[in-house]
Order: structure tokens, then C-alpha cells, then sequence
């Protein structure tokens, strides 16, 4: 609400009143409350003191007015396309009053901080749009021509998919409405490491397996994390969690080139020059943040846990008493010590501890009547999620101190 | 579980489920659904473009299927389809 703060209901006005005529155009863009509002999520604006001020303002206000406009013609892909991936968490945005008012400041803020990315999101949401309804034209001629041919599909022929084994079920995975809908193809899901993570974590003796497994997993999703940061602009969606300093390496290496968060378990914390290698490349692009260290130790964990989270971070770092440790810390600190999750206190909460809250959540998800008690259900387990897992609070601080820089027309013109 | 432990526990499920339910909370984990919803949806474009090229590709083999020269030619096209068909994912 910021941006006119002082200067908005006066300009206009008081321009006309002293030299008699209306002020400049841009400054009557001003009538309209709707694009008032809309400026209300960007920055302060200059102090208007002179014609050239006035003038200067005016311009920065045409300039905005035209990205509203662009918004305006977007907004609806984009929040229809919020909506569908909203309805896999059983969230009907159009029954939720507070989550549609959430997304539409989320668009407003986004479009403010970062136009090129809001527009780029509204080109794929309308890419989106344009492929699905590619997709049902061209099933319906391959249906049509199947069935002209007499072609029919046999089990021998077809793969373990439930939704190929008969035709009329073979696009079903591509039918929105279809009960089969879970089982459409889909990218391969990021937490895919983490899971197999966990289910090694409390397994020290089958190291080997643990590595196998990791190995494969990673190297499967190494062309999904480039194809998707490339299609999304996604940055920290990818967590790399490597066993061994070798892998670790290689984890680091390919999740800072397509700017990805990383997280790692049982580093060797012996291998200083590995472990300075990764900071050094922290320190060097500040869009890479969460990144979290910890060791199976569980005091040493919780105490991890606890200085992770008071230095702002979601994740952890490694506490022990290795040499560097407090210059790590404090690099980590300057780079991300900027906020607090909300008021969540972590001190007092384990990682345990909150696992077996999101299995009590779980259990409850499984006997929930409606889809609004799903929704609530799930929306708690995200955000439990991001605690545990994500640097939520951080995402958003990057967000604003790049916006501070590379901002909108009006940031970009004041730093010229 | 000792008596104090397990009060302890309750104690802290307690915030814990305060916490979830703050304003605060809500909004960050409102944030967080659109953010993911956002880029699950965006994700799927590679995915479905891919299938699409695949879909497509049966189309015009299924329209190339008038154009077999003879029966077994006609055979070995379909099972080409139906393999093709078999791999859509």
C-alpha cells in the first residue's frame, strides 16, 4: 500500500489548481480506483516536487497502466490455472473467498516485483491451455480413426498402465474429469530423493543400496530438472540430497547451474575443501539458499535444527565443532538471517515431532468426509512440509531483494 | 512415555495446531499452494507436449494405414500403432 502512501489523492489536483489546465495524462489514469488499487502492491514513488517530478511521475504511471493493461488480459489464464493445480490438493478456488483473495494478491505482488516473470507465467498458462485442447482434438481423431480401422488393443499388447488397457481408456489419463486422472503421466516428483533419503535415513547399514538407489533416482531426474527450470523458471524447486562428498559434488554442480535449492545428508564434514567449495559457490549466487547440513546425531540435529531456523533458514546446518564451523555459520547468517518463519518456534519442535504430526494429519486425510476438510488437511501438510523441507520465508526475501533491484519500470527508471 | 513427556508432547501438539491455524500460517501455506500449483501445472507443458507429439505421430500413422500395400503390410503397420499406443506416458 505503499505506493501512495502520500502522494496520490494530491498530484492531480493540485497541478490543476496552480497552473490552471490538467495535469499531465498519465496522472488522470488516476481516476480509475481499480488500477489505484493495482499500483497500491508496488513501491513509493517519487516526491513530487516540481513540473519535472509531476511529469516524470506521469510517465511511470502510463508505464504501469500499460502493464496493467497486459495483466488485466491475463489475469484470468493465470488464475485459471491456479485453480486446476489447486484442485489436486482438493481446493476448489472458486468456493475458497480467502484463497481467491490470496491469489490475487499473489498476481498483483508477482506483477510488481517481477513483470518479465508474471508474463512469462501468463504465456505458459496460456500454452497450457493451448496444448490440453490440442491433446482432446487429436484423441479424438486417433479414436475415430481407431475405430474406423477396427482396431482394438489387447492386454499382450499393452503396457501395466490401467488406463491403456482397453481402447476408449486410452487417453483416460488425459481426461481432467477422468477417475483416472492420478494416473496420467506426470513429471517426476521432487521429493523423490527425499523419500528415498528417509527411507535409508534410519538404515546406517545398507549404505550401498542407499547409494544405488540415490544414484538412479538422481540420474532419472537430472533431464526433469533441466527441462523443467527451463520451462518454468523455477528456481530452489529441486532438493539434492547425496550421501557421499563425490555425490554431493556432482548434486552441487547441477543444481546451482539450473539454480536449485540443495540440501545434502551425512556430508563428511572431514572433507573441509569440499565442504568450502559448496560455501564458496553459496557466497556466490545468492539465489541459491536452504542449504542445510545435518548429521545423524540427534542432539547435534536438534541443535541444527534450532540454529538453522533462528538464522532464518527452514533447513538445517551442521553444528559441531569442526574448524570453519563458526565462519559457516556466520556466512550463512549474513546470507540468510533476515526473517523468521512467522511465529512458528522451532526450538521447541523435532523433525520427529512433526513427522509424526503430519502422520496423525494423514491418518486424518484418509477418514476426511469433504473436500473442504482435505483442503485444510493439505494445506496444513505443505506448509509443515516447507518447515521441514523448504526455505519458504527465504524465497520470498530473495524475491524482494532482486526486486529491489531489477523491479518494475518505475524501480528500473529511478536506478537509471 | 513418561507422565511429563507425554505432557509435554501435548503441550507442544497444541502450539502446534494454534500455529497452523494462525493467520500467518494461513497465509504462508496459501502462498505456498499457489506457488506449487503454479509450477506443477507449468511443469506439465513439457509433459504434455511430448504426448502430443506422440498422439500426433498415431494419428498419421493411423492415416497412413490406407496407403499399406497389401495385408501383411497392413498387419505390421497396426502393431507398430499398437505399440506405439502401449508407450503413451
Amino acid at each position: 500500500m505503499a505506493f501512495f502512501n502520500k502522494q496520490v489523492p494530491a498530484p492531480a489536483e493540485e497541478l490543476e489548481q496552480e497552473e490552471g489546465e490538467k495535469g499531465p495524462e498519465g496522472l488522470q489514469l488516476l481516476d480509475d480506483p481499480e488500477f489505484v488499487e493495482f499500483l497500491s502492491y508496488g513501491e513509493t514513488p517519487i516526491d513530487i516536487q516540481n513540473e519535472r517530478d509531476a511529469e516524470r511521475y506521469a510517465q511511470q504511471i502510463e508505464d504501469w497502466h500499460a502493464t496493467y493493461n497486459r495483466f488485466k488480459e491475463t489475469e484470468e489464464g493465470v488464475t485459471g490455472i491456479v485453480a486446476e493445480g489447486l484442485e489436486e490438493y482438493g481446493i476448489e478456488l472458486e468456493n475458497d473467498d480467502d484463497l481467491k483473495g490470496e491469489v490475487e494478491r499473489y498476481l498483483f505482488e508477482l506483477v510488481h516485483d517481477d513483470p518479465s516473470k508474471y508474463f512469462d507465467i501468463a504465456s505458459k498458462a496460456e500454452e497450457h491451455a493451448q496444448i490440453n485442447e490440442e491433446i482432446a482434438s487429436e484423441q479424438a481423431e486417433v479414436e475415430a480413426l481407431l475405430k474406423k480401422h477396427g482396431i482394438s488393443l489387447d492386454k499382450e499388447n499393452m503396457s501395466d498402465h490401467p488406463a491403456e488397457n482397453e481402447i476408449g481408456k486410452v487417453f483416460a489419463g488425459y481426461d481432467e474429469k477422468s477417475e483416472e486422472k492420478s494416473k496420467r503421466p506426470s513429471m517426476l516428483r521432487w521429493n523423490v530423493l527425499a523419500g528415498i533419503y528417509n527411507k535409508y535415513r534410519q538404515a546406517p547399514g545398507e549404505e550401498k543400496a542407499f547409494q544405488k538407489e540415490m544414484q538412479e533416482a538422481f540420474s532419472k531426474l537430472q533431464s526433469s530438472i533441466e527441462r523443467k527450470t527451463e520451462i518454468t523458471g523455477a528456481r530452489n524447486e529441486m532438493i539434492g540430497i547425496m550421501k557421499d562428498n563425490k555425490d554431493l559434488k556432482e548434486a552441487i554442480t547441477v543444481s546451482l547451474k539450473n539454480s536449485l535449492t540443495v540440501r545434502m545428508g551425512n556430508l563428511d564434514l572431514s572433507d573441509i575443501e569440499g565442504i568450502q567449495k559448496i560455501f564458496e559457490a553459496v557466497n556466490t549466487n545468492k539465489d541459491v539458499f536452504g542449504l542445510g547440513i545435518s548429521i545423524d546425531d540427534k542432539r547435534r540435529f536438534e541443535e541444527a535444527m534450532r540454529q538453522s531456523v533462528e538464522g532464518g533458514l527452514t533447513n538445517f546446518i551442521e553444528s559441531g565443532s569442526w574448524e570453519g564451523r563458526n565462519d559457516l555459520i556466520e556466512k550463512f547468517q549474513n546470507i540468510f538471517s533476515l526473517n523468521k518463519f512467522a511465529s512458528f518456534d522451532a526450538k521447541k519442535f523435532t523433525t520427529r515431532f512433526i513427522d509424526d504430526y503430519c502422520d496423525s494429519l494423514r491418518a486424518q486425510m484418509e477418514s476426511a468426509q469433504t473436500k473442504k476438510e482435505r483442503a485444510e488437511l493439505n494445506r496444513k501438510l505443505i506448509l509443515l512440509n516447507s518447515i521441514k523441507q523448504e526455505t519458504v520465508t527465504k524465497r520470498k526475501i530473495v524475491t524482494s531483494h532482486k526486486a529491489s533491484i531489477a523491479g518494475g519500470p518505475v524501480a528500473r527508471r529511478r536506478a537509471a | 512415555m513418561d507422565q511429563d513427556t507425554s505432557k509435554a508432547n501435548q503441550e507442544l501438539k497444541e502450539r502446534l495446531d494454534a500455529f497452523l491455524e494462525s493467520p500467518a500460517a494461513r497465509k504462508a501455506s496459501a502462498k505456498l499452494l499457489i506457488e506449487n500449483a503454479l509450477i506443477q501445472k507449468m511443469a506439465e507443458n513439457v509433459v504434455n507436449r511430448e504426448y502430443l507429439q506422440s498422439v500426433r505421430e498415431i494419428r498419421t500413422m493411423l492415416q497412413a494405414l490406407d496407403q499399406a500395400e497389401n495385408e501383411d503390410a497392413r498387419e505390421e503397420k497396426i502393431k507398430n500403432i499398437k505399440d506405439k499406443l502401449s508407450k503413451l506416458s
